[in-house]
């Protein structure tokens, strides 16, 4: 990204921080207060976030060791001497030297921010670790781009009104998936512009959104910048005070048992649940009782995150397994595999990522069974004889990115092509029709089987499917991309925790129902009679638009709405296929638990959603609801939307 | 000629001499000399005249010859006599004539030509002209009945208009009697509503009071539905208690030894909160019972409100309707005011109408009479147009003639 | 389970036996939630303390009619424990004597699995109407 565009507003915000700072180090030296410390750390959590989105990494190193120096100051775990006044005095002039030099245009770096760096670390380390407790922290060097646990995490409110341009995506889709690109940016806490009035004819193209992140306004406002769709916008910010909590700088650590989390977790959704309910049940109430009831709301709230932050476990937990699991079945079949797993700290959900084993073991099976080639093989290719499988894991914003690589065989898709037709899946002429992505996704059709032989490992056909199904259920994306002879490469983004996964309500009859945004290419208004809908624009290639009915699909009575309604665009293996809804009800956060026995094999449902105000909504899996190939050339087809 | 003529006598004079002369020596006979003498001048004599006449009407018979060639119409033929003896001459001249004959009929049969033309197109243009009188004429008789027509129209709605100021002023007559009446009426109405109102004040009096014995009925109705509702919370408290009680009955259950006295506990609670449900039960049916007492005597109530209210209502719409009169009336009266003064107005228009009609009958008179005359006039002018074709016509026809006749001419071929 | 305890429960016909260690505790009704395309013998969705229920429709399972007007839900134990049964009629926990266990009895995690079973033998797809 060109930074240098944003250079000048980095410029102007630094400076002010700059001399904000300064004036509170004066303070500092002159007897020194919590207040000064307070602001201190703030404006240098602020400097730290802006060195880092604009790629200063002397400023971002020395702000942020200042910042943690700072964060134990407050906590009084290290007491403020005359030299660390002094250190931090030198530190505000450093990187004020180092904005100096970006505003003269010259590298950003300054001779002494090296050494300072090393000095505020040197005074943060030198308190030991409390006797008796059990440090569990994991070896996370404060240079991670993930805010370890304990690190004030401080997050911004924008306010943003954005402006989409006018060529963008039709209605609440397009809309719908520019949003679900905030997720790179933070927490899309509220879009205040109902979903639904989108497509209304008044609709003037802005949108209200807050935005919470631990991204600076530059970093925030150079990405909006770069996303299409988007003609302009505005934003306000409102530092939120870093949680106090985290605040105090007590890095202290305890074992805590997994299922007592659980059960935290199932009480401070209810705690939610009851709050909203309360509130809504006492209607309209005396102020000052009212701002009791926000205080409560605001602290319900922060325990819920408390809560699901204190579930994340960083993904090194499962390493060992699938390590082990994958040497296991790389010496059972001769093969020589190598598992790289290069940054194991990305903290997941417990649960989650306790979910992801299996489909993650599967992976690494297949890629071992029939990804990677026998030695032989590999040095007749020109190969290594030790085939190298890749774990890559990393964050962005909420979401959680794992890519597995292997350079193995790779994947034919003219031959999944194939034989998902010789296996009955698919008629031929779909078949010819898929692109090459798109074959690629076969394997993850039920009942599909690339082995010619079913082997014990794998080949039986049941690995793929259950792999993206359950990706999907836990609200992320299952993707698949190889090169015939290199590799290939299968890439699962996810919700960071079950705290949230974003979705779309939608209704169809009296039911309310949820799709997971990460499944949904856009929405459209449909156009024409209920009864026959046309998809306005049909799709990309200029051909209509296939369409089935959630109500009939699920076999719901027939919607007696006169207006056409929505359609939901699904990608799917054969294409874009339409999911017709009555209405679409907006965005929302949405704490996904699975259905349990006896629903438990009950596939149109990735699970069901309890809603603030008690309300259930049933989680669609659109994978699970669009026919396969077969099927439609079974007669199963959705009815064409071509008039 | 003179000379050939005196060539001729001096000839004749000759032989008679030679006769004289040679007679006497010949024939010494006087007698037979002077017969022979006198033969011989009348051989000699007969001889000439014969030579001299067969000369001069041989010329003379071409002539005549070539006249009567010409008298057939052949201008061709020319005349050629040698010498210039009259006959000579005379067949020039005769030549000449012929020339100029032919010339003055070449000139005619130009005319008649020219005459024939003009006649034939005079002919046409007279026919079409005739048409166009024809339409015209046409016209003008319509328009001339539709002159007439409008001003009988005119007549007839003038004589209407007559007609309708009559009436109006019929109107502005009983609007004043109507006025008369309505007054009256609504004098007299207010004395009947002023009792009415009496009647009124005194029902709502009284079913003010059955009012209140009605409501002191409803609160305690509310109050034995306050009881149930109550009865129903009991009731729903019991049901959970009993749950409770099961529950931690299970609690125990799951403790084993340990939970045996707390499960007798349980199941005290949870007979407890039978009890309980069976008492909010009685008291639940008690107070069914109330209600339905309670129910009777609202009924009884309800029924004395119904029909004091079904009183007032007539009442209320007897003053209604007495009010109703009185408004009516005084409506009706402010009504005929208006149409009285609006018949007044009317009836001034319509008389200013009537006038503007006749005024327009006189002038559609004149319009058709004005149009009749038109059309008369056009119908001469068609006559005389009709003559005139007739005698273009006539004369193409002797243009026709003058040609045939002129065809008669035989004309030498002449370099235009 | 000699000396263990049993929830009775009376429907219109019968009376059955629950074994008390099968189960979690009671629960009033609340409104539920159907869930399109379940198997027959799921009534839907409750919600209990912000958890989600499935809830069982115990009187179509036994080709029972509801009895009073009381009703409850049956949570059951371990492993079904985000699983209720459908009570409409009165319950009583007592003593598991041998009189109690002469009556018929319903095995919960039998039960799940029996609904279960309905809904792995039909074909997943491109089977319409409600199973």
């Amino acid at each position: 990204m060109d930074m240098s565009r944003y250079r000048a507003l980095f410029l102007s915000e630094a400076r002010e921080h700059l001399r904000a700072a300064t004036e509170h180090a004066g303070q500092l030296e002159s007897g020194g207060n919590a207040e000064a410390l307070r602001s201190l750390f703030r404006h240098a959590h602020s400097l730290k976030g802006m060195a880092a989105t604009m790629g200063y990494d002397a400023m971002a190193g020395l702000a942020h060791a200042a910042e943690d120096l700072l964060a134990a100051l407050r906590g009084g775990e290290t007491a403020l001497t005359g030299e660390l006044r002094e250190l931090l005095r030198d530190s505000v002039a450093c990187i004020g030297r180092i904005v100096e030099s970006v505003e003269m245009e010259r590298c950003p770096e300054d001779p002494g921010a090296e050494a300072l760096t090393r000095r505020l670390k040197e005074h943060l380390a030198q308190p030991a670790a409390a006797p008796g407790a059990e440090n569990l922290r994991p070896a996370v060097p404060l240079e991670s781009p993930e805010p370890a646990a304990g690190t004030p995490a401080a997050t911004t409110a924008f306010d943003i009104d954005l402006r989409l341009s006018n060529e963008r995506d039709t209605g609440a889709g397009g809309v719908v998936s520019l949003l679900s690109r905030f997720g790179e940016l933070g927490r899309l806490e509220t879009v205040e512009t109902p979903l639904t009035s989108l497509d209304a004819p008044d609709f003037d193209g802005s949108l209200k959104l807050q935005l919470i992140s631990e991204l600076e306004r530059p970093g925030i406002e150079a990405r909006l910048a770069a996303m299409p769709g988007v003609a302009g916008f505005e934003i306000r910010e409102h530092p939120r005070a870093p949680d106090p909590v985290v605040e105090s700088g007590e890095r202290t650590w305890m074992r805590v048992r997994a299922d007592l989390l659980d059960h935290q977790l199932e009480d401070a959704a209810e705690l939610m649940l009851q709050h909203s309910r309360l509130s809504a049940a006492l209607g309209e109430l005396p102020p000052e009782a009212a701002r009791h009831l926000d205080r409560v709301e605001l602290l319900v709230r922060r325990l819920f995150g408390n809560v699901v932050e204190m579930r994340l476990v960083p993904f090194e937990s499962v390493v060992e397994q699938l390590e082990h699991g994958t040497r296991d079945l790389a010496t059972r079949l001769g093969k020589e595999v190598e598992l790289e797993i290069p940054d194991t700290k990305v903290r997941l959900d417990r649960s989650l990522l306790e979910r992801l084993v299996d489909p993650l073991l599967h992976i690494l099976r297949n890629a071992v069974d029939h990804g990677i080639e026998a030695p032989d093989d590999r040095e007749a290719a020109g190969k290594p004889r030790h085939g190298r499988i890749g774990i890559q894991v990393d964050r962005r914003g909420d979401q959680v990115r794992i890519r597995v690589r292997d350079d193995g065989r790779g994947i034919d898709g003219e031959q999944l092509r194939r034989r998902a037709v010789e296996q009955g899946l698919m008629a031929p002429d779909d078949a010819a029709r898929l692109s090459q992505a798109e074959s690629l996704l076969l394997v993850t059709l039920p009942g599909f089987s690339t082995a010619e032989t079913t082997t014990e490992v794998s080949g039986r056909g049941v690995g793929m499917d259950a792999v993206r199904h359950r990706v999907e259920s836990l609200g992320g994306r299952f993707d698949l991309r190889s090169i015939l002879g290199e590799g290939s490469e299968m890439e699962m983004s996810l919700p960071l925790s079950m705290a949230a996964v974003p979705a779309l309500m939608l209704r169809s009859g009296e039911r309310l129902f949820a799709v997971p945004i990460a499944s949904v290419e856009r929405g459209i208004r449909l156009e024409g009679p209920r009864g026959r809908p046309v998809a306005p624009g049909a799709g990309e290639d200029g051909s209509a638009l296939p369409l089935i009915d959630l109500a009939e699909r699920l076999g719901l009575p027939a919607s007696d709405q006169e207006e056409p309604g929505w359609a939901l665009v699904l990608p799917t293996e054969a294409g874009s296929t339409g999911l017709i809804v009555d209405e679409l009800l907006g965005r929302r956060g949405l704490i996904v638990r699975p259905l349990e026995a006896p629903l438990k094999g009950l596939r149109e449902y990735s699970g069901a959603a309890l809603l603030e105000d008690g309300r259930i909504a049933l989680v669609l899996d659109p994978t699970e609801l669009i026919p396969t190939g077969a099927e439609w050339a079974a007669g199963d087809a959705p009815q064409d939307s071509r008039p | 000629m003179q000379k050939k003529l005196a060539a001729w006598f001096l000839l004749v004079a000759l032989l008679y001499a030679l006769v004289g002369i040679a007679v006497p020596r010949l024939q010494p006979d006087p007698f037979w000399q002077v017969i022979l003498i006198g033969s011989s001048y009348v051989v000699i004599g007969l001889g000439v005249s014969w030579l001299v006449s067969y000369l001069l009407t041989r010329r003379l018979t071409e002539l005549a010859r070539a006249a009567s060639v010409i008298s057939r119409g052949d201008l061709t033929r020319a005349v050629h006599i040698k010498g210039d003896d009259e006959t000579a001459q005379l067949a020039r001249s005769f030549s000449m004539m012929s020339e100029s004959l032919q010339n003055i009929v070449l000139e005619v049969s130009n005319v008649a030509e020219q005459i024939n033309g003009s006649a034939q197109s005079l002919s046409s243009t007279a026919t079409e002209l005739n048409h166009t009188t024809d339409e015209i004429a046409e016209t003008t008789r319509q328009i001339a009945d539709g002159a007439e027509q409008q001003a009988r129209q005119v007549a007839g709605t003038s004589s209407t208009t007559r007609e309708l100021a009559g009436s109006i002023e019929l109107v502005s007559e009983s609007a004043r009697s109507v006025l008369r009446s309505a007054t009256e009426v609504s004098s007299r109405t207010s004395g009947g509503v002023a009792d009415v109102r009496r009647a009124e004040e005194g029902i709502r009096r009284l079913e003010m009071s059955t009012e209140a014995a009605g409501m002191q009925v409803a609160g305690f109705r509310s109050k034995a539905n306050e009881i149930a509702s109550i009865v129903n919370f009991i009731s729903s408290i019991a049901h959970q208690t009993h749950l409770l009680a099961i529950n931690a009955a299970i609690e125990a259950a799951r403790a084993g030894e340990e939970g045996k006295g707390f499960a007798v506990v349980a199941d005290e609670v949870s007979r407890l909160a039978d009890n309980a449900s069976g008492f909010a039960d009685k008291i639940s049916s008690l107070s069914d019972e109330i209600i339905a007492g309670s129910e009777l005597v609202a009924g009884g109530i309800r029924e004395r409100m119904v029909i004091s209210k079904e009183l007032r209502a007539v009442i209320q719409s007897t003053t209604q309707s007495l009010e109703q009169i009185q408004q009516s009336s005084r409506d009706t009266a402010e009504r005929a005011e208006e149409i009285s003064g609006l018949t007044e107005s009317q009836l001034g228009a319509a008389s200013r109408v009537v006038a503007s009609l006749e005024q327009i009958s006189g002038i559609a008179h004149l319009n058709a009479k004005g149009t009749e005359e038109a059309s008369d006039a056009t119908a001469q002018q068609n006559e005389s147009m009709r003559r005139m074709a007739g005698s273009a016509h006539t004369l193409a026809q002797t243009s026709d003639q003058l040609r045939d006749l002129i065809e008669i001419f035989k004309l030498r071929p002449r370099a235009r | 389970m000699s000396g263990g305890r049993a929830l009775l429960i009376g429907l219109e016909r019968n009376r059955y036996r629950i074994d008390a260690g099968a189960i979690d505790g009671l629960v009033p009704t609340a409104s539920i939630v159907p869930v399109p395309r379940a198997p027959r013998g799921v009534l839907g969705l409750t919600e209990w303390r912000g958890r989600l229920l499935t809830v069982i429709d115990l009187p179509l399972i036994l080709d029972e009619r509801p009895n009073g007007d009381a009703a409850c839900l049956v949570r059951l134990a371990s492993p079904h424990a985000s699983t209720a049964l459908f009570v409409p009629g009165p319950v009583r926990l007592v003593d598991d004597t041998a009189d109690v266990r002469q009556l018929e009895t319903i095995d919960p995690v039998r039960l799940v699995e029996a609904i279960e079973l309905r809904l792995r033998s039909r074909p997943f797809r491109g089977n319409r109407g409600v199973a």
